[in-house]
């Protein structure tokens, strides 16, 4: 089988996995509707996601037009982000837009076509000191950009989207090196002067263990969610932890709470390797044209650290954070966004089997 | 680039590593933990309400029990804007008074608990209220019982129930009830009994699907009283148009069979938490709630006398004969007699009988105030006479250090009762019955006994306990006694208008001033009459009895104190017979 379908099959099962989770958290059993709105709007999430997917796999673009796309896309989702700054806070934060009837997160999109045209840059063929300079420009203000709305979770990833594209062009131990003295210096300064008393709280919490009411509230009944699904869990649409909403965003960020309540270890292991295979396969595609390696490396690094952060602060040990499960969690921009990164990666490789010019 | 990518896949392989390593030691090792902790998310305790112990009279009467009834709780989902959920309360509350007919009053609103709840529904109302749950409205229901008390003449002896301090559940139901007076207060701990635990799992709704009994409910032990609610009406049905206090005393055991205290109240109001009426009771002028037989703290008079001559005696201070001119000079100041005219010459047993106080104030010269203060002392008076229940007051009687005037005008009042003595109804009684009983001060009881619930006696209390014996002067308390005798059955006695031809007894009448004579005019009021007190035992030859009547603003005691005592002791009398 080709790597394009193993990855998108990989996907497209977490997918329906992530559909029947979002059923058994949101199902309604004294309601008249047999699933709840959020499957049914999923559901066509999933569809148009696909369908993206397919799309972008099938055509044939020479790599200057995909350049085009990418950098374009960036532009376009950044003035979605700054749009949506002016928005209405839901839940306290500006970080959607409305576009007729659905309500759009453009920072997820925004974080595939910074991935793309970091990709670009990096393949270029320029000076390494100008290439740092861009990189740094392109993830600094796409941050300063997202982390007013607030959303520090989405945020951070474009810091770690320019980290890894910084490491991909330097030498390893001198980059590492100048990271851990940042790190040390910054921060002291980014917990007096960029996180807020809640986000710090949140931080003290998990430091500090057992505060069930608190600021680790979440994180406590998570964590019972998940501990007491044990070996093989209490059985689909029996857990009693996430169905009866003691964990808030349990269809969103908590949902692998779910699986772990109602699949338990055996479950949660096999989603957490299905998961790593899609990663795995992005990063390890040698043998492309450079800038294929490099999206491939940087949309596994995408995949590897959300999923990496959602499984820890599900389990309790990462602060709680905004951040999706790949594939799995509830909301459609995150959905289709993934897709786009799968399609765009898909694409590439017509580009470049199909093209002998270089990039 | 290889090192780089290498690097990358590495820092995340570890990161999923420890994330499953985490899964694994909360699924696999800390499982039980959790697993417990979910239970206590999803399992539900509901309590069974226990029945409160009955309690009983002297004669085996019920006169405290319980009602079925059930309680009713709609509850409503949680939102985060209150307004959300008091919205949702209104609601609830509207549906319950519609739908189960419930009074306003019987309905509690608790926005902490998301709760609507009716205590003392009827079966009836309960089927209606239990359809609403065929609407998709949660309801719970729950059986509770009332305390119920028939004979409110007993309201004071047996006090009533309010909120404890209640877990939430409890509270939402309004349930837990604990005592808040009189024996219900004083016997909690034997009369609450242990309510029961149903575990129920609840569904996403919060509606409990199954149960499991933990614990079934244990009732409370029954209790038995020392009073007669017979007497006890009898004296009610004396005393019901004044306010004031009535006090039957069995001179040997120290058992109360008659404590009653009016105005009465509805304990049954309190026990249902009917508000509105608690209000009023609460806003009463006449202080219903409170239970002057042994808080009402009132100035003796004349029932002081007895007490004065015969604790003088143990200090050998007696006289013999005095002449009464209406008044007597007092450092330097004349004070009347209540007769003007005088009672010309007069003994102690005329003193008694006519309530001279001439007499006294001649006696009290004999003595030091610190004499005539420890013979009243030793009869029980500035101090509690350690009755097993109520919060009873100590009365006033005030060392010689405390008196700011002249000392020996002091002596001359209160060896006539008023001034720096003032006793309570109950005081007087155990005061008297000493004086019949062969000078043993005893504790006055209330609760005869505590029944186990295979109603085999668990404690008895048929012992009489004596607080201190008293040294009387028998020639002295002969004398008293023929007094006591003379007040009633001689015509020359101050309740002679009260004798009986029924039954024979002795007494004493008492006038106590509220105010000073020489203010009086000033306060034409009612409020400042005289409280009229009547003492006496019977039957005469061998007293088994002691009564003590307060009328509050009566006058006089020959007058108004007398024939209620009279009336009480005719029909106790023929009840016995």
């Amino acid at each position: 089988m080709q790597l394009v379908n193993k990855l998108f099959l990989s996907a497209f099962t977490l997918n329906i996995i992530g559909l029947a989770l979002i059923y058994s958290a949101t199902v309604d059993p004294y309601s008249d509707q047999a699933v709840s709105n959020f499957v049914s709007r999923q559901t066509v999430f999933s569809m148009v996601g696909a369908i993206t997917f397919m799309v972008l796999a099938t055509r044939s673009f020479t790599l200057t037009a995909w350049k085009s796309f990418l950098i374009g896309g960036l532009i376009v989702s950044l003035f979605g982000v700054i749009l949506a700054n002016f928005s209405e806070p839901i839940k306290g934060s500006s970080r959607w837009i409305e576009v007729g009837f659905l309500r759009v997160q453009p920072s997820e999109f925004l974080k595939v076509f910074t991935i793309g045209s970091l990709a670009f840059l990096i393949s270029a063929a320029w000076e390494p000191g100008l290439k740092l300079a861009m990189i740094a420009v392109i993830s600094l203000s796409c941050f300063l950009v997202v982390v007013i709305q607030p959303d520090l979770g989405t945020a951070s990833m474009f810091l770690i989207y320019g980290w890894v594209a910084g490491f991909l062009i330097t030498k390893p131990r001198i980059f590492i090196l100048v990271t851990c003295i940042f790190v040390f210096v910054g921060a002291p300064l980014v917990w007096s002067f960029v996180l807020k008393p809640y986000q710090k709280n949140r931080v003290i919490a998990l430091i500090q263990g057992e505060d069930p009411m608190g600021s680790n509230w979440q994180s406590t009944q998570s964590m019972i969610a998940v501990g007491s699904g044990g070996l093989f869990g209490k059985g689909f649409l029996e857990g009693t932890q996430t169905r009866m909403e003691l964990i808030p965003e349990r269809h969103t960020d908590f949902i692998f709470a779910v699986l772990a309540e109602e699949f338990g270890f055996v479950g949660s292991a096999i989603v957490v390797f299905l998961t790593l295979y899609v990663i795995l396969k992005l990063m390890f595609t040698e043998g492309q044209k450079p800038v294929v390696y490099v999206f491939s490396i940087l949309a596994g690094v995408k995949l590897g650290v959300e999923a990496g952060i959602n499984l820890l602060m599900v389990g309790g040990l990462f602060p709680v954070v905004g951040v999706a499960y790949p594939f799995l969690s509830y909301g459609g921009s995150s959905l289709i966004s993934n897709y786009l990164l799968l399609g765009i990666f898909a694409g590439f490789l017509n580009s470049s089997t199909k093209t002998s010019n270089p990039g | 680039m290889k090192t780089q990518v290498r690097v990358l896949s590495c820092s995340i392989i570890l990161g999923f590593i420890v994330a499953l390593l985490r899964f694994f030691d909360l699924q696999l090792l800390k499982k039980d933990f959790f697993t417990a902790q979910a239970h206590k998310n999803v399992h539900k305790l509901l309590y069974l309400a226990a029945p409160r112990g009955v309690i009983f009279d002297a004669e085996d009467k019920i006169i405290a029990s319980n009602r079925l009834t059930y309680c009713a709780v709609v509850r409503t989902q949680y939102s985060k804007k209150r307004a959300v959920v008091e919205d949702g309360l209104a609601e609830a509350r509207k549906l319950l008074m519609q739908v189960g007919n419930v009074n306003i009053d019987d309905i509690n609103v608790d926005v902490k608990s998301l709760a609507v709840s009716a205590c003392n529904l009827s079966l009836a109302q309960v089927e209606k209220i239990h359809d609403l749950k065929l609407q998709g409205i949660n309801v719970e229901l729950e059986r509770s019982f009332v305390r119920e008390i028939k004979d409110i003449s007993l309201a004071h002896v047996i006090g009533y129930l309010g909120q404890g301090n209640a877990s939430p559940l409890r509270k939402a139901t309004g349930n837990e009830k604990v005592g808040i007076t009189g024996v219900e207060k004083c016997l909690n701990e034997f009369l609450s009994g242990i309510d029961g635990i149903t575990r129920s799992v609840v569904n996403v709704r919060a509606e409990a699907v199954s149960y499991e009994t933990v614990r079934r409910p244990k009732p409370g032990l029954n209790v038995k009283l020392t009073i007669d609610s017979e007497w006890q009406r009898f004296a009610f049905e004396a005393m019901k148009d004044y306010s004031g206090a009535v006090v039957v005393m069995d001179v040997n055991s120290g058992g109360v069979k008659v404590l009653l205290s009016t105005p009465v109240f509805d304990p049954n109001i309190f026990n249902a938490n009917r508000r509105s009426e608690i209000a009023a009771v609460l806003k009463n002028p006449a202080k219903p709630l409170l239970n002057r037989a042994v808080n009402g703290v009132y100035p003796p008079g004349s029932v002081i006398k007895m007490f004065a001559a015969l604790g003088l005696s143990t200090f050998g201070k007696t006289l013999d004969q005095a002449h009464c001119p209406g008044f007597d000079y007092v450092a330097g100041r004349r004070i009347h007699c209540h007769n003007r005219s005088g009672h010309g010459n007069v003994d102690l047993v005329n003193a008694i009988a006519k309530s001279c106080d001439v007499y006294f104030y001649k006696l009290s010269k004999l003595a030091s105030y610190d004499e005539i203060f420890s013979g009243y002392h030793q009869f029980g008076f500035g101090t509690r006479s350690g009755i097993d229940c109520f919060n009873e007051s100590a009365g006033i009687l005030l060392p010689r250090e405390r008196i700011r005037h002249s000392i020996e005008f002091e002596k001359a009042v209160i060896s006539i009762g008023q001034g720096a003595i003032a006793t309570t109804p109950l005081q007087v009684a155990v005061a008297l019955a000493a004086l019949v009983n062969g000078g043993k001060i005893l504790q006055p009881r209330i609760v005869d006994s505590i029944y186990a619930s295979n109603w085999i006696t668990d404690l008895q209390f048929s012992e009489p306990v004596v607080v201190r014996n008293v040294n009387l002067d028998q020639h002295v308390l002969n004398l008293v006694k023929k007094g006591m005798f003379d007040t009633v059955n001689s015509p020359f006695g101050t309740a002679f208008g009260s004798k009986s031809d029924q039954v024979t007894f002795a007494g004493k009448t008492g006038t106590a001033q509220v105010v000073e004579l020489r203010k009086r005019g000033e306060f034409k009021s009612k409020r400042f009459d005289h409280h009229a007190w009547f003492v006496g035992y019977w039957p005469v030859n061998e007293p088994r009895y002691v009564i003590v009547v307060i009328v509050e603003h009566g006058g006089s005691g020959g007058k108004a104190a007398a024939p209620v005592a009279r009336e009480i002791i005719e029909k106790i009398h023929r009840a016995t017979s």
